[in-house]
């Protein structure tokens, strides 16, 4: 039966076509960037948004296709600002694994990316587990799209360091591994410029005899430019020349990479500040922190660097002297201290961001703040251009049926780039778990099996 | 003890200042001050301390003007912080490599932890272990125990090559990096094996190490990097720190320590004794690591028997030894058992002080007090290698542990913690919902309830609102969940109590958990023993959240198992327990007939007499021993009590606690007492007493040790007049403590020795008034016997744990030959029988897991949803919830959550509905009840709100 129904889905998914006009209406447009609009409509044309405002002020083109209406809510879609699923595996088993691309790991068709939509989700920033020294290279994606070339937003986007040991570690080999890696980023640097000095030319061998190519940017040699440190010389390598195991560790150094650095407890945090500074990506670098860390949050206001709260929200801590136990919100102390922050999805219940920032209402952040904490911060954290509903930003947009922050509500509309992508009215599997009715063509086994299963 | 006061009050400021240095002088006066440097002690000396740095130290110094002057007493012994010269906080994971040089101790030293455990044991700096099982496994270093950043407390980095040569270091894994992609430069290439897997191999890996050393160069063999990194640690002269357990491996260590041309120190070296000439011949320092004890040691012949007087045998040899613990926290208490064999205090003292400071290059910084010197101290009752307990810790300039430092903060958070526990009356709430489910399946919708004085004060679809009521608005109001059968209370106990034991003994007011819990919709818990007892076992209904009226009703059931391991006696116990209950419910029955026919005479001269027979018969009845006689003897004097010990007493203390607890009760045939002492200043914890008894003199002498010390109880019972003009009978004596005693007097407070499992001794005879001649004797009450009579009246549960169909057919035949509807547990097997035993049944637990439960509510069942869980209770919602998914009518779960349940356990007076009189356990939901999607916005019990910090 599941393949069956898996198909079903997919036809209902790969549908949508992007409309070159779309017009959304809303009773309640929260734009995240200012005012709310009453009775609102919006205008999206070739995949960003054209024009919002109040209904009276916005004309509808005559051929624009129109979804929503008064009973909705329109609001930014989603933004997961870092998350491991959608992949076969979460990690390699190899330490330092710069060179791996998760888009060889992204499966398509993985229920994640259909219920991301189902939860109003429109940007998935997908990375490596934590379970590594170095992981691979991450991506963006939109969780909608038959291939992964079609998901991808920014592909080679951002890396996987994690300060948290990897099994079998301590956290002193851990750092040490750390280290070590640029360490011997440096190390290889050296020794290839030597041996181009040496006229020797191991770098190009070794790429000829790869059959990597050499040509166009690839073919000429450029000064290292790294913050921290560099090595004299590089401009004599061609850059395609450079091994590829170490070409996207060189990219960290010079600053041009993201990296996303897992921190599981508060010592942890000086380890990845540390590690980041002796390397010049501070400025390049996001900490993926969880509530254990609260004790580090000083540090990291200090740093300027800003944070990924992925998993708990609430660090349980005890006291050492006194045994006494109190909760320590960690968004609550991000936000008094004013690190710039996202939540993620990770440990809720469901893939529900709105849940997770209903979640830290509940707790006492700031409704503002909370609803950015899904929307805007990890937009501005990604640096992609959505997360608010302005004139010119991608047409991203979620159509609620009631406040976001309401258990009540749902999702009634999905709005990728001016794609309509979700229509819960036409949501297979929802239909199926909600009122049991069986998509037509997928009745194919009879239905007293399942009641002799649970006996 | 006159320095207690001053040492309050500096704790008090300590504590604000916390752990950084004060710009101010102070000046420590102590009776003997031990500052190690060459062994000078100072009699009535004082240390001034400025920056976190020792000033000056002596006997007759100026105490500058405005110093504070801290002065713990003649009595008292100031030492050196003790410097530990192991950590133990280091996972036992390592790098794939033998040799790693490069690995730093400090980055997995966890600077923010706050090791108040060192503190306590005088520790101010420890070594921190890179790693450890290789043979060269980093760098060590030293840091302080605590302040407030990482700067802080670091004394030095990279301070020792750290390594092991014994077993431990023997397991190095074959190495092996595959390279990614293969190339026709580079192939996969295959393990290397590295050294060592002998004590031979780890001297030859030693000596190539001192080699690569001394070259610098890279060697492929040891891994990139380890050369040069070697070539730093000997261009600093680090000593190299390697641990040898076993004798020879001492002994070769020793040989390489000649050779080498580096600084070898020898750690653990529990087999050194017979080297000891050796190594003290050829000049190797030893660190004595005291054996781990407290756990198995191996029973193989060639297993080491712990021997503690090595480091005394080296340092008679002329060695020089520090010693270290594996438990870093019991540093002293090692540093004294390594004493065995003849160490004098003064050696053993310096062994955890300057010598493990000078081995590990930090002299300059900590290990003796010394002008320039860290002032790291640490105070004691007397010298610390011949008990002397610890009353201070001072660690850069500061106080930074004292006992009173601990007490007063938990003081705090339990002050904290009662201050919730509110004594302000109960709120008046009207709550409007847009739908009330009452809980036996009717809906208000809208509605409104009055929560008033603790219980629902009316409900309706209009209530009034009493003058300073708060209203509260929400989506929708359910009746607080019970669980009918879970363990929350029990942590973890799995003792199964007889029947006359008392839950309500066990019980505490609501914590966190306990709130979670109620917020998770849960309020009220039947908390069952786990497991059954063939005479029965009791549970208690409480409410867990609740700070006061916790109880709902105890014995709330009584459980049974009804198979047997033999199933030919399946339901013997049962039927025995009900044959049993049966009688004495038949003696009362008779009594209450012949009370019903009696008429009263107007005899009034024949009351006494009657009474006075009466007692005597009772006396020979109950009580057979001769104590009963003694009292018909001195009739009238209250010391005619035949125990007048056991029990529960609260004391009234003059001068420290206001108030203690001591529980009680005499030892088994001879003139011995134990019990209990509850008293916060001389002890944290529970104090275990024991002593005699002397009943003639009635005296009591009992002892026991608490967190702090000896605590001693010396009291006579004595007969005081109260208000009322009555002779009462006290214990008045001291409490000592150490060198505070306070005076106290004591009342009891009840005459059991509440004890879970255990039963409670002869139950306590009700008073008997004088009663006419001729009335009805009231046959002997007995506690364990009440709950049986009541379920054979109808009016408490029995619950039996029975699962296969035939079963169930048998014991709902047996309890029905008795008039009782059993509730029946873990009945798997009922579906096949439903339709036979439905209309004999007193109901059903069920949860999830359980099939069909949909099915039996449809046959009239009633049934009632339980957990099996502590806290898990907190998903019981969950499971009815998706019973309803799986067929149940989402109405029938709710009132198998509420109103059913309350009916089935017959606590339905109490709660269970949102009724007008029904105690004010309300739930505000979001949503529908039972719906997946709905969540608890806030929970009620007893009227009042329950709220987590």
């Amino acid at each position: 039966m599941k393949p069956l129904l898996a198909g079903a889905a997919l036809a209902l998914f790969a549908g949508a076509v992007a409309a070159d006009k779309l017009v959304i209406q809303a009773g309640k447009i929260l734009t995240l960037a200012g005012e709310e609009i009453e009775n609102g409509v919006i205008l999206i044309e070739n995949g960003r948004i054209a024009a919002i405002g109040a209904a009276n002020s916005i004309e509808t083109p005559w051929d624009a296709t129109v979804i929503g209406g008064p009973e909705h809510v329109a609001m930014p879609g989603f933004v997961e600002a870092h998350s491991n699923s959608g992949m076969d595996r979460t990690n390699e088993n190899i330490d330092v694994a710069p060179f791996l691309d998760i888009r060889d790991s992204v499966d398509p068709v993985a229920y994640y990316f259909e219920d991301c939509l189902r939860w109003g989700i429109t940007t998935v920033n997908l990375q490596q587990g934590w379970n590594c020294v170095v992981g691979g290279q991450g991506m963006i994606v939109r969780p909608h799209g038959m291939t992964v070339e079609a998901m991808m937003m920014r592909p080679t986007y951002g890396l996987k360091l994690s300060a948290r040991p990897k099994s079998g570690k301590s956290r002193a080999t851990q750092a040490q591994a750390l280290r070590t890696a640029f360490g011997d980023l440096r190390r290889y640097l050296e020794d290839l410029v030597q041996s181009e000095k040496d006229e020797r030319g191991f770098a190009k061998r070794e790429a000829l005899f790869q059959g990597r190519d050499l040509e166009g940017e690839k073919s000429e040699g450029k000064a290292m430019t790294g913050k921290a440190w560099t090595v004299a010389g590089l401009e004599l390598i061609p850059r395609g020349a450079i091994d590829e195991k170490q070409a996207p560790l060189l990219d960290v150094v010079e600053g041009n990479q993201t990296i996303y650095f897992e921190c599981d407890r508060a010592m942890d945090v000086d380890t990845a500040l540390s590690i980041a500074r002796d390397n010049g990506f501070l400025e390049k670098t996001v900490l993926v922190v969880d509530a254990d860390c609260w004790e580090a949050f000083d540090a990291i206001a200090a740093a300027g660097v800003p944070v990924v709260l992925d998993g708990e929200l609430v660090h349980m801590h005890r006291d050492p002297l006194s045994g006494e136990e109190t909760e320590k919100f960690a968004a609550g102390i991000l936000a008094e201290k004013g690190i710039p922050f996202a939540l993620t999805s990770r440990n809720s219940s469901t893939q529900s961001l709105w849940f997770q920032a209903a979640k830290a209402v509940g707790f006492g952040l700031d409704r503002e703040d909370a609803l950015a904490a899904v929307t805007s911060s990890p937009a501005a954290i990604l640096g992609v251009d959505v997360g608010t509903l302005e004139t010119g930003k991608l047409g991203n947009i979620v159509l609620m049926t009631g406040d976001p922050l309401k258990v009540t509500s749902l999702v009634d509309h999905v709005v990728i780039e001016g794609a309509h992508v979700y229509d819960r009215s036409k949501d297979v599997r929802n239909k199926q778990l909600l009122d049991g009715t069986q998509p037509s063509g997928t009745q194919a086994e009879p239905t007293p099996t399942v009641a002799k299963d649970e006996e | 003890m006159k320095v207690s006061t001053q040492l309050l009050a500096l704790a008090a400021a300590a504590a604000v200042a916390a752990s950084t240095p004060t710009a101010q002088s102070v000046a420590i006066r102590a009776g003997t001050i031990l500052t190690v440097e060459n062994g000078r002690v100072i009699e009535n000396g004082v240390v001034l301390v400025r920056d976190g740095r020792i000033q000056a130290v002596g006997a007759d110094l100026e105490v500058p003007l405005g110093a504070e002057v801290v002065d713990y007493g003649p009595d008292a012994v100031l030492a050196p912080g003790l410097v530990s010269a192991y950590s133990d906080d280091q996972g036992s994971r390592s790098t794939d490599r033998a040799a790693n040089p490069m690995l730093d101790a400090l980055d997995g030293y966890d600077f923010y932890a706050k090791n108040y455990a060192l503190l306590r044991g005088g520790v101010t700096s420890t070594y921190v272990v890179p790693s450890n099982g290789r043979l060269l496994s980093g760098l060590g270093a030293m840091v302080k125990t605590f302040g407030d950043t990482r700067e802080q407390r670091i004394i030095g980095s990279g301070i020792a090559l750290h390594g092991a040569i014994d077993k431990s270091a023997r397991t190095t894994p074959g190495y092996w990096m595959p390279p990614i992609p293969a190339t026709v430069d580079v192939g996969i290439g295959y393990a290397v094996e590295q050294l060592p897997k002998t004590t031979m191999g780890a001297i030859l890996g030693l000596r190539e190490l001192v080699a690569l050393g001394r070259t610098g160069a890279e060697a492929p063999e040891w891994g990139l990097g380890v050369g040069p990194a070697l070539a730093r640690a000997m261009e600093a002269k680090l000593p190299w720190r390697i641990s040898a357990v076993e004798e020879h491996e001492v002994r070769a260590l020793v040989d390489f320590a000649k050779s080498a041309g580096v600084v070898v120190v020898i750690d653990k070296a529990h087999g050194a004794k017979p080297v000891a000439k050796a190594i003290a011949a050829a000049g190797v320092p030893v660190i004595y690591q005291v054996p781990a004890w407290g756990s198995d040691h191996g029973k193989d012949e060639d297993a080491r028997w712990p021997d503690y007087s090595v480091p005394a045998a080296l340092i008679g040899a002329g060695a020089r030894v520090a010693i270290s613990s594996s438990t870093p926290t019991r540093l002293l208490f090692d540093a004294q058992l390594a004493s065995r064999g003849g160490l004098s205090p003064e050696a053993g003292l310096r062994a955890i002080t300057l010598t493990p400071a000078e081995l590990l290059g930090v002299s300059d910084r900590v290990g003796s007090i010394k002008a320039g010197k860290d002032a790291d101290f640490v105070v004691l009752s007397a010298h610390p290698l011949q008990g002397g307990t610890v009353l201070a810790t001072w660690l850069d300039g500061a106080l930074a542990w004292a006992p009173d430092y601990e007490a007063d903060a938990r003081r705090a958070a339990a002050e904290k913690k009662n201050e919730r526990i509110s004594q302000v009356p109960y709120p008046t709430i009207v709550v409007t919902a847009d739908e009330i489910h009452v809980g036996d399946g009717t809906i208000i919708a809208p509605g409104e309830v009055l929560l008033r004085d603790g219980k629902i004060g009316a409900v309706g679809r209009r209530v009034p609102r009493p003058a300073g009521s708060e209203v509260v608005h929400t989506s929708c109001l359910m009746p607080g969940i019970i669980d009918a059968r879970g363990h929350l209370g029990l942590d973890g106990s799995s003792k199964v109590p007889s029947l006359d034991f008392d839950l309500k003994q066990i019980m505490a007011p609501g914590d966190l958990v306990d709130q979670r819990v109620a917020l998770g919709g849960v309020t009220t818990v039947v908390m069952a023993p786990r497991g059954d007892s063939s005479r029965g076992a009791p549970s208690i209904a409480y409410k867990p959240a609740a700070q006061e009226r916790q109880v709902v009703r105890s014995p709330a059931t009584v459980q049974m198992q009804w198979a047997d391991d033999n199933r030919l006696n399946s339901g013997k116990a049962v039927r025995s327990l009900l044959e049993k209950g049966k009688s004495y419910k038949e003696k009362w029955d008779e009594y209450h007939a012949k009370l019903a026919k009696w008429e009263p005479s107007d005899e009034e001269d024949a009351i006494t007499e009657a009474a006075a027979e009466s007692e005597e018969e009772e006396a020979a009845e109950d009580e057979p021993k001769d104590d009963k006689k003694k009292k018909k003897k001195k009739k009238g004097d209250p010391e005619l009590d035949p125990d007048p010990v056991t029990g529960r007493w609260i004391a009234d203390a003059k001068n420290g606690d206001a108030k203690f607890r001591l529980k009680l009760v005499p030892a088994e045939g001879s003139g011995d007492v134990e019990g209990n002492l509850r008293a916060p200043s001389v002890s944290d914890e529970l104090v275990e007493l024991t002593g005699s008894w002397n009943r003639d003199e009635k005296k009591l002498l009992a002892s026991g040790l608490g967190s702090k010390g000896w605590v001693q109880v010396d009291a006579t019972l004595q007969a005081i007049e109260n208000e009322a003009k009555e002779k009462v009978w006290k214990l008045v004596g001291t409490l000592t403590a150490g060198s505070t005693s306070s005076e106290f007097t004591a009342d009891r407070t009840s005459k059991d020795y509440p004890v879970a499992g255990r039963s409670q001794g002869r139950p306590v005879k009700p008073e008997v008034a004088k009663e006419p001649k001729g009335k009805p004797r009231e046959p002997r009450l007995d506690p364990g016997m009440e709950p049986v009579k009541d379920i054979l009246e109808g009016r408490r549960v029995l619950v039996v744990t029975v699962s296969r169909g035939d079963e169930i057919v048998d014991c709902v035949t047996a309890c029905s030959e008795f008039g009782v509807k059993p509730v029946l547990y873990a009945s798997s097997g009922l579906y096949s029988v439903a339709s036979r035993v439905a209309s004999k049944l007193g109901g059903v637990l069920v949860n999830s897991a359980d099939a069909r439960t949909e099915d039996l509510q449809a046959r009239g069942v009633p049934l009632a949803f339980y957990s099996g869980m502590e806290e898990g209770t907190i998903d019981l919602a969950l499971m009815a919830a998706y019973s309803v998914q799986r067929g149940m009518s989402p109405d029938g779960a709710l009132r198998a959550l509420t109103s059913d349940s309350a009916k089935l356990l017959k606590i339905e007076a109490r709660v269970g509905r949102i009724a007008q009189g029904l105690d004010a356990d309300v739930l505000a939901l979001d949503g529908p009840p039972l719906a997946p999607g709905t969540s608890i916005t806030r929970a009620w019990v007893n009227g009042r709100e329950i709220v987590t910090e």
